[in-house]
This record gives C-alpha cells, sequence and structure tokens, in this order.
C-alpha cells in the first residue's frame, strides 16, 4: 500500500467535504476565495503605490535592490518557517488530536511523521503568505515582472520553506531526546524571539549596506556552483531570475535536490526518534507550585477584587501557553520593528512627535492581538466551535456582562500598555522628547490602547455569534480590520496631520491631509476613541447576553 | 427550589424540546433519562442559561433564569457533559478561580471546602498538576467539585459517572446523596438505568423533547407494571410504543 497516496486521498477528501460539499459550502467557499483575492490585490496596490513606486532609482541599480528586497524576503522565510516549526512542533507532531488515531493505524511511523510534516508545512505556508505575497508582487509590479513570476511566488514559497521546516523539525526531534518537553517548552519562545529581534534590528540596518557589499554579493551570485548549494541563495536566485527571465534551471534543481536529501534524512531518522518522542511527550505532567493554604477573607471589597483575581487567573494562563508565544511574538514584532526604525532612522528627528504617534498607532492595531493570541488556547485555535465553549463557566457564573467586559479588556489592555509604554519611552528618550510631551503620549496611549481593546474583546466576542460562525472567515477577517481601521482613525489621523510634510508627494494622502486642521484631527480622534469604546461596550453586553453555548 | 414550566426550544425548525414542565424540590434527586438526543442536554442547558428558552420559564429558587439571571446563577452548580476546562491551570487553581467568583459570604473557609472535595472525590493528589495532564474522569470530578463549591440550592448534572472509574463512581455518587440530603435539589441526566434506578428520588423519562412518564422508580413500575420489573423494561417499552406510534 502507498501510505503517501493513502495520505493525499485522505487530505483530499477532507479539502473536498470542508471546500465542495454542497452549494452552500461552493458559494461560501467562492466568496471567500474573491474576497482573498480582491484583499491581495488591494494590498499589493497599496504597498505598491505608498511603498514602491516612491523608489527612484536608475535602471542600472534596479537589479542590485532587487537582490537586497529578496534576500531580505528569503532571510525572513527562512527565520519564520524555521522558528515556526521548532515552536509548533510539540503541538502539531506531538499532540495533534488525530494522532492518536494515526499511530494505532498500521502506518509505519516515519510515515505518519511526513504526513505531519507535509501538513505542517502546507498550514504554516497558508498562514503566513497572506503577508508575503503582496510584499513579492508589489515588489514585482516595481519591477515589471512578467506574468510567470507572479504565478511562481507562491510554488516558490512553498519549495524555499521546506529546508528551514525540515531543519527545525530535525533539531526538535533530536533535541526532545535528550531534553524535557517543559525545559524544551521554556527555551524555545526565548530563541524566536532573539531570532526576530535579531531580523528587526538587521533590517533597520539595511539602509546602511555600503554598495560595495552589495556588488560583492552580485560577483558571488555569479560563480554558480559555490551559490547553488547555498540554499537560501538559491531562493534568492529563484525569485530574481523569475523577474529578469534568465532562468536558471541548475538553481531550480539543486535547490529540489537539497530539499529531497533533508527530508529524506528526517524521513529516515523519524523512524526511530519520532516514536520515541511521542511516547516521552504523552507522559508529561507538569506540576504547579502548590498554593499555600489561606483563610479567606471576604468582605465589601470582594466585588471589585474578583476581577483582579479574574484576570490574574487569565494571565497564569497566558503565561504558560507556551504554544502560542510565536504567535504572539509575531505580532509584535512590527512594534519592536517599528521602534527600532524609528529610533537608529531618525526618520523624524525634526518632529519626533510624528513617531509617537505612529508608534500609538501600531500598539493600537498590533499590540493588543499580540497579547490576545496567548490567551487562545492552541487546542482551540482551529475549532471556533470549542472557542465558544470555553465562555460556558463565566456564562453560568453569577458576574454580569459588565464585569466580564471589564475582566476581558484589562486582560488584555494591562499588559499591552506596558510594552507599548516602554517602547514609546525608549523611543522619545532617545528623541530628547520633553516629559510633559511623554505624559501628554503616555495618556494619549492609554486611551488609545484601552478603546483599541475594547474594540477587541467586542470583535472577538461578535465573531462567535450564529452569523459569523457560518461565516468564519468573514469572523476572523472582522476581529482584524475593525481594529485596524480604528487604529487609523484614532491615532493614524493625528500622524497624518503631524506628518503633512513628509507626505506631500504622495498625492492620495496630501489630498486627505489638506482637509485636515488641528481642531478637526483631534476632534475626530476623540470622538473616535469615545465613540468606540462606548459602542464596544454596548455591543458586547447585548451579545454577552444573547451568546448561547 | 426548581420549577420549569412549559419550556420550548427550538433549533430554527426543529422543536427540540416541547414544553416540558417539572418541578425539584429541596432534598430530591430528579433523573432525566432518554435517548441520544431526546432533548436532556438541551432542556439543562436551557435551565442553566447557556441556551435562551424559545418559550416558557425557568425559575431557580424563585428566581427566573432570563430575568434574574445573576441571582439565578449564584443558587445552582452545574457540571456539562464535555467540560471545557482551563487546560494551563491546576485543578487547585481552578477551584480557587472559580471560588472568587461566587459572592458567598456565609460559606465555610473557601480553602478547607476546596480541600474536603477534593478529598472526597480523590483527587487531593493531583490536584496541583494542570489540568491538561487529566484524564476525562479527573476532568469530570474537578468538574464537580467546582460546581458543588459554593453550596448551591439546585444542582445540574449532565451524565456526570461518565469516564469515572467503579470508585469514583460510587464517591460521586455518595456525594450526590449527601448533597441532597444537605437541602439541595439535584437534576442529573444519564444513561445508565441501574444508577438512575438506585439514585433517584423521582425520575422524568424524555422522548423526542417531551416528558413522557414521571414519578418515583416505585409509582412507574406500579404504573407499567405489565411492562416488567425493572426500570429498564419500563424505559425500553415507553420509548418504544412511541417508537411504534
Amino acid at each position: 500500500m502507498n501510505y503517501f497516496l493513502w495520505f493525499v486521498k485522505l487530505r483530499f477528501s477532507f479539502l473536498k467535504n470542508s471546500l465542495f460539499k454542497d452549494s452552500n459550502t461552493i458559494k461560501k467557499t467562492l466568496s471567500i476565495a474573491l474576497v482573498m483575492v480582491v484583499g491581495q490585490i488591494a494590498l499589493t496596490r497599496i504597498l505598491y503605490k505608498t511603498v514602491f513606486s516612491n523608489i527612484f532609482i536608475m535602471d542600472e541599480m534596479v537589479n542590485g535592490l532587487l537582490i537586497v528586497f529578496f534576500f531580505v524576503a528569503v532571510t525572513w522565510i527562512y527565520l519564520i518557517s524555521f522558528a515556526q516549526s521548532i515552536n509548533a512542533f510539540i503541538q502539531n507532531f506531538y499532540k495533534s488530536p488525530d494522532m492518536n488515531y494515526l499511530i494505532t493505524i498500521p502506518i509505519p511511523f516515519n510515515h505518519v511523521f511526513l504526513f505531519r510534516f507535509l501538513e505542517h508545512n502546507f498550514n504554516s505556508t497558508k498562514g503566513i503568505l497572506f503577508l508575503f505575497f503582496p510584499f513579492l508582487s508589489a515588489l514585482g509590479l516595481w519591477a515589471n515582472a512578467p506574468f510567470t513570476y507572479f504565478l511562481l511566488i507562491i510554488p516558490y514559497y512553498f519549495l524555499i520553506s521546506i529546508i528551514p521546516s525540515v531543519l527545525g523539525v530535525i533539531i526538535s526531534m533530536i533535541s526532545l531526546r535528550f531534553v524535557p518537553a517543559k525545559v524544551f517548552n521554556t527555551i524555545i519562545p526565548v530563541f524566536t524571539f532573539a531570532i526576530n529581534v535579531s531580523f528587526a534590528l538587521m533590517f533597520t540596518r539595511a539602509q546602511s549596506i555600503s554598495t560595495t557589499y552589495i556588488i560583492r554579493i552580485i560577483e558571488f551570485f555569479e560563480k554558480p556552483w559555490v551559490s547553488n548549494m547555498i540554499p537560501p541563495i538559491s531562493g534568492i536566485k529563484l525569485f530574481y531570475s523569475s523577474i529578469v527571465t534568465e532562468w536558471s534551471l541548475l538553481t531550480f534543481l539543486l535547490l529540489l535536490l537539497i530539499t529531497f536529501v533533508l527530508v529524506v534524512f528526517a524521513f529516515i531518522i523519524s523512524k526511530k526518534w519520532y516514536f520515541e518522542g511521542w511516547m516521552r511527550n504523552q507522559h508529561v505532567i507538569e506540576e504547579v507550585a502548590k498554593k499555600k493554604k489561606v483563610r479567606s477573607n471576604r468582605g465589601s471589597s470582594f466585588k471589585s477584587k474578583s476581577i483582579i483575581v479574574w484576570i490574574e487567573t487569565e494571565w497564569k494562563m497566558a503565561i504558560r501557553n507556551h504554544e502560542m508565544l510565536m504567535g504572539s511574538i509575531f505580532m509584535f514584532l512590527f512594534f519592536i520593528f517599528a521602534v527600532f526604525t524609528l529610533t537608529y532612522s531618525n526618520l523624524f528627528s525634526e518632529n519626533p512627535i510624528i513617531g509617537v504617534s505612529m508608534l500609538i498607532m501600531i500598539a493600537s492595531i498590533t499590540n493588543i492581538m499580540a497579547i490576545s493570541i496567548l490567551f487562545i488556547p492552541a487546542e482551540i485555535k482551529n475549532d471556533k466551535n470549542l472557542w465558544k465553549k470555553r465562555y460556558w463557566l463565566l456564562k453560568i457564573m453569577p458576574v454580569n456582562e459588565r464585569k466580564i467586559f471589564n475582566i476581558q479588556c484589562n486582560m488584555f489592555f494591562i499588559p499591552a500598555f506596558i510594552i507599548s509604554f516602554l517602547g514609546i519611552i525608549v523611543y522619545s528618550l532617545v528623541s530628547g522628547l520633553s516629559i510633559g510631551i511623554m505624559i501628554l503620549s503616555t495618556i494619549s496611549l492609554f486611551l488609545v490602547l484601552y478603546s483599541s481593546s475594547a474594540v477587541y474583546v467586542c470583535g472577538e466576542l461578535v465573531s462567535l455569534t450564529d452569523f459569523f460562525e457560518q461565516y468564519a472567515f468573514f469572523g476572523n477577517l472582522a476581529t482584524f480590520l475593525i481594529p485596524l481601521i480604528y487604529g487609523v482613525f484614532s491615532s493614524g489621523i493625528v500622524t497624518l496631520y503631524l506628518a503633512k510634510d513628509f507626505l506631500s508627494q504622495v498625492a492620495f494622502l496630501s489630498s486627505i491631509n489638506g482637509l485636515l486642521s488641528l481642531p478637526i484631527t483631534i476632534v475626530i480622534s476623540v470622538f473616535t476613541v469615545i465613540f468606540t469604546f462606548v459602542v464596544s461596550k454596548l455591543v458586547f453586553e447585548k451579545v454577552w447576553r444573547e451568546l448561547q453555548i | 427550589m426548581l420549577e420549569v414550566n412549559n419550556l420550548v426550544k427550538n433549533y430554527g425548525k426543529k422543536e427540540a424540546v416541547k414544553n416540558i414542565s417539572f418541578k425539584v424540590k429541596p432534598g430530591e434527586i430528579y433523573g432525566f433519562l432518554g435517548h441520544n438526543g431526546a432533548g436532556k442536554t438541551t432542556t439543562i442547558k436551557t435551565c442553566t442559561g447557556l441556551l435562551k428558552p424559545t418559550s416558557g420559564d425557568v425559575k431557580i429558587c424563585g428566581y427566573d433564569i432570563v430575568n434574574q439571571p445573576l441571582e439565578a446563577k449564584k443558587n445552582f452548580g452545574y457540571v456539562p457533559e464535555n467540560p471545557y476546562l482551563y487546560n494551563k491551570l491546576s485543578g487547585r487553581e481552578f477551584l480557587n478561580a472559580i471560588s472568587d467568583l461566587y459572592e458567598k459570604k456565609d460559606s465555610m473557609d473557601i480553602s478547607d471546602k476546596i480541600e474536603s472535595l477534593l478529598e472526597e472525590l480523590q483527587m487531593s493528589d493531583d490536584a496541583d498538576k494542570l489540568i491538561e495532564t487529566y484524564s476525562q474522569g479527573m476532568r469530570r470530578k474537578i468538574t464537580l467539585c467546582a460546581a458543588l463549591l459554593h453550596d448551591p440550592a439546585v444542582i445540574f448534572l449532565d451524565e456526570p459517572t461518565n469516564g469515572l472509574d467503579a470508585s469514583s463512581a460510587k464517591a460521586a455518587k455518595d456525594l450526590f446523596r449527601k448533597v441532597a440530603d444537605k437541602g439541595a435539589a439535584v437534576v442529573f441526566t444519564t444513561h445508565v438505568l441501574e444508577i438512575a434506578e438506585k439514585l433517584c428520588d423521582r425520575i422524568g423519562i424524555v422522548y423526542q423533547g417531551e416528558i413522557v412518564a414521571e414519578g418515583t422508580v416505585e409509582e412507574l413500575k406500579e404504573k407499567y407494571k405489565e411492562s416488567g420489573s425493572t426500570l429498564e423494561d419500563i424505559f425500553l417499552s415507553i420509548t418504544d410504543r412511541r417508537e411504534r406510534n
């Protein structure tokens, strides 16, 4: 029996049933696909218009810059895929719900490993590509790439990401033979965080790479056998050659060969090690420090105390949720990246308050989301139904909807505020902003972020209603889009107003800017914050009352 | 203590619960028997406020679950059939967190209460392990502890002995009897007719969303004596007759 074909058939049936089972499902699939395609095209256009179309360089420099961009893209693909496969290893390879079944049926363990690996790589590609595709497409538009380049982005991405993924998986498999899962789970988030921060640092320094080095890199690329043997460089060359239409069959074949060899190596070692690791990880028992027996002191302060106690309990769970830490770090990367870029680039050295306002906007969009990821138990991330069931306990408790709203809001807001505050203070201190401005920034951050937390928790709850349960994709989209729109209107508009001079070249933004004055900007911003908070609170409370589990 | 009047719950066009009414008095154990999909869980979920009734009302200690949810919720405990628990907490942390959400000022010291429940359900040794390492039975036991923590007046148990080993099931049954004897009204669903026969003071047999027979075991045996002498015979006879009609 060909196990691989069996697995492909199984996945195909699964996909067929979930995407094309009946006319309603087909309609749903097609409408989601349409939204995704339109969204990707729109993101590509926005990136092209706002970033790439403003890069004016001489024709002979285009190829050099293309290599730099692809270098950044491929490095990121490598880092993300590598870190993701290490981080998700225990969850995807050992604790996946179908493992108990797969292990008991007569399939060799290394085949089970291969199934898991393919599934993992497919899912992580799917998850990350929505960010990469617009970036690589916008780059293609800028460089007048042929149509084949756009068609090849996804297959190339998948191919390039296999090597770092398989390396991550091999390292995890070997590590878990020597290190207990608990230690592994503690080390890995620190490691992935270090990877992400170093990438952010490297990117902020990319502008200072001298042309001498770029020329040397180009020369190195022209040595076919040497460069083709190094997989990341093969990846860069593949993208590059598809833009300049100088097809490099040798690069492609060598990359394919190295990928194949590594996957086969992992396949062979998994025969013994995968099952051993799985066995070891079935009996991981984590003991928690026994809580000291304390006499309960229940008095008049109990009502407000219960909110704090429940938030503390939620934080305790979030801190132990190592499986989701990588996702959280990934979201924080946007903010960390922005802090580093603004601090090192001196971009707004004339008027650093623009930088502060920009950081508040980014914090309001990404930091609440980043924190919220830690509160999603790994076993329910793919199942909204379980997500809803998670609320059963709060729903049957004698806690009113206002209290639930406060709990949910504060458990995201407090850590997100602390992290955002630290980032903004670092930038403010380096930029030499006055204490008065720093206090004003902190108050603004507090208000903007609190409403952002409110709109996020509201969106999360609304996405569990019957309508969004039926159209889960739109629910997920709304939980991302609404905070984004809020960020733009609450603090983005202030940044836009302050950065008037910087944006005079961008026609679209400068035309909006023309309509803004200081009072109008303040009114829009304050109104957005207050309106969002009030509406989110009211909607949350109503949806909570109506929620059926 | 628990009063359910003309309860109807529809899922779209499907009628899951059809005009159900029953009362459970303090100190009484009321068993809900029925086939899979008969409407037992839907009834309990509606009673606990997890589902909204299409019509009818549920009163817990006189409080309406729809109009006075907070007061009603203070007075019951609930153990669902498949409880979703917080995997990243230890059993003890989970119970401590739950206890803080109930505003019970005159209860015995909560730590002592937790300890005694854990001991009674043979969970003391595992209370400091993370819930994610628990077996199904242990999860059920910790949920049971959580439901009984605040000395509720009404206790809803959905298949409470599923997944429990013989000794734990016995401990759980003894506990149900004990809390009922202390004055709580216990409502539970089960497929295991022997448990219902031994434990319940009154039984309601649910068939396709309706209570088709109700009474003490003796009353049911008397009323349906032509069907057989055990609760199993009576249950199968009633449901088969309905099936044929």
